[in-house]
């Protein structure tokens, strides 16, 4: 069964676009947004377990340069509206 | 069908996306200019609407079917994939069913308002040109915004009356009748596609989305190659009954001299119509509805070099069309006006994320949070938040009253923190 989990992110100033563009380049993020507010870039991540989740949020989202912080929310439940 | 055991298609899906979209816009165009080929043969609009209905009803069958095929595809690494051939228009397809329960009730009304609406369509293509059509088509829009701004109790936003105003318009200006003596108007055309064509193509699509989206006792899909199939059924007995009072006055006369040379565009046009509507139903499965929309309403103008090219081969069904200077420029600029009408509006949507944690020993009453119009999903989350909700609305103002109004009021919700997407990919 498949995993889903949002990641929050904060970025350096500048760096926005370099960074959903490397954010846009993992197969696994399905969706990336720019937002305003506490976070600047919000991205959805599908996986097929948690060890994947460690193994691209370490081997590659915590390698992208001008990332400040991030922290992921793990999706427990999702109502979509019909 | 388990997801394992689905077959993997080779296009990627974004393309796929692109493609039913457009696709659904481009086979729409095509079938009105294949109607208008075959109203030329048969020219009452009641007995060339039941005689196209009863033949589209044979072709769907037909289709049906054969969509009913099974398939096996060899794997190596597992089993053998066993599905059926209609898995490629629809994965929520297994095969001819019979809907039941609120499914059947929702396909009934669906299929009763797609009778009304289809009735109107006849008479309006034996009344107008086929390039004028399609906009026309689209003023349906103008209902759905009227009754969400009625059900909503707000005013609409700026880019909901600027694009009613330009669809109105549109509709009015494609309508109007240019030539040498001056411009005329159809009053009853005008009325019939202001009102009950533009009402019963609502309500249909209204039953049509709450069909395909209530879940069975087993809590299945209902799927829209069925759904089609048994909309159709109605849709040919409705037809055929209100041609009764022409046909006790004319007989069937027009059809049984007439009806071969109008077999073959009315074959086409019933199969392109299926195909539009699995398409453009598979297409709102795979990505947002307002992209849909907008790249779907590409009929509005492909209608036209469409009959441009059809009347090369076909000069009476097209002869009006492209004699007056004057006509041509109206319907162009109305054409225009409809179609920046539908896209302003698809894409003024705003999307926003709602991040906040439950109040602790207050029941949690989901049903509250998704009854609110605009609350696209909701995740319960790990870490510092409990929730995260997808916002879809037109305008910041309509999202600070969401906020304000009713999600802060939910008791079993605290702490809301919103963020509001500036741009986002999918």
């Amino acid at each position: 069964m498949t995993v889903s989990a949002y990641i929050f992110f904060d970025v350096k100033l500048g760096k926005t676009q370099e960074v959903l563009n490397q954010l846009r380049s993992i197969p696994n993020i399905t969706n990336v947004a720019v937002v305003t507010g506490e976070w600047d870039i919000v991205a959805r991540i599908t996986i097929d377990n948690l060890e994947e989740l460690y193994l691209i949020t370490s081997e590659q989202i915590h390698l992208i340069e001008g990332i400040i912080d991030t922290q992921t929310a793990i999706i427990e439940k999702e109502i979509i509206r019909e | 069908m388990s997801p394992a055991t689905r077959p993997i298609s080779k296009i990627k899906r974004k393309s796929t996306f692109y493609i039913l979209a457009l696709g659904s816009g481009i086979v729409t165009s095509l079938y009105v200019v294949l109607d208008v080929i075959a109203n030329t043969k048969i020219q009452n609009p009641f007995l060339f609407g039941s005689f196209e209905m009863v033949i589209g009803l044979i072709v769907s069958i037909i289709l049906i079917l054969t969509l009913c095929i099974p398939i096996v595809k060899k794997s190596k690494s597992k089993s053998n994939r066993r599905f059926l051939l209609g898995y490629y228009l629809d994965p929520n397809f297994r095969g001819l069913k019979l809907p039941k329960g609120r499914i059947g009730l929702y396909t009934l009304l669906a299929g009763i308002f797609a009778t009304g609406n289809t009735i109107i369509y006849f008479v309006l293509i034996s009344r107008f040109e086929a390039s004028v059509i399609m906009p026309f088509s689209q003023f349906i829009v103008v209902y759905l915004l009227i009754s969400d701004s009625i059900s909503d109790k707000e005013k609409p936003v700026t880019i909901e009356i600027q694009s009613i105003v330009m669809i109105a318009i549109g509709v009015i200006v494609t309508s109007l009748q240019g030539s040498s003596s001056g411009v005329s108007l159809d009053p009853l055309g005008l009325f019939l596609v202001f009102g009950p064509f533009s009402i019963f193509s609502a309500l249909y699509i209204y039953f049509q989305k709450k069909a395909l989206t209530t879940k069975d006792s087993k809590g299945r899909l209902f799927d829209s190659v069925n759904l089609r199939l048994w909309t159709m059924i109605i849709m040919t007995i409705g037809q055929c009954i209100a041609t009764i009072p022409t046909l006790v006055k004319q007989g069937l006369g027009e059809i049984t001299q007439n009806w071969k040379s109008a077999l073959l565009p009315v074959i086409a046009s019933m199969l392109l119509v299926y195909l539009a509507v699995v398409f453009f139903a598979r297409a709102l499965t795979m990505g947002k509805m307002s992209i849909v929309r907008s790249l779907s309403s590409v009929s509005v103008v492909s209608t036209l070099p469409l009959v441009a090219i059809a009347g090369i081969w076909f000069r009476d069904a097209f002869q009006g069309e492209f004699t007056d200077a004057i006509s041509v420029i109206l319907k162009i600029s109305g054409s225009i006006l409809v179609l920046t009408g539908i896209i302003a509006l698809s894409m003024s949507e705003i999307r926003a994320i709602i991040l906040a944690k439950i109040q602790q020993g207050i029941p949690i009453k989901l049903e509250e949070l998704m009854k609110i119009k605009g609350v696209e999903n909701v995740s319960f989350i790990t870490g510092k938040h409990d929730l995260l909700i997808s916002l879809k609305i037109r305008s910041i103002g309509k999202a600070y009253g969401l906020v304000e109004k009713l999600i802060e009021k939910i008791p079993w919700i605290s702490d809301i923190t919103t963020l509001q997407i500036m741009k986002e990919y999918q």
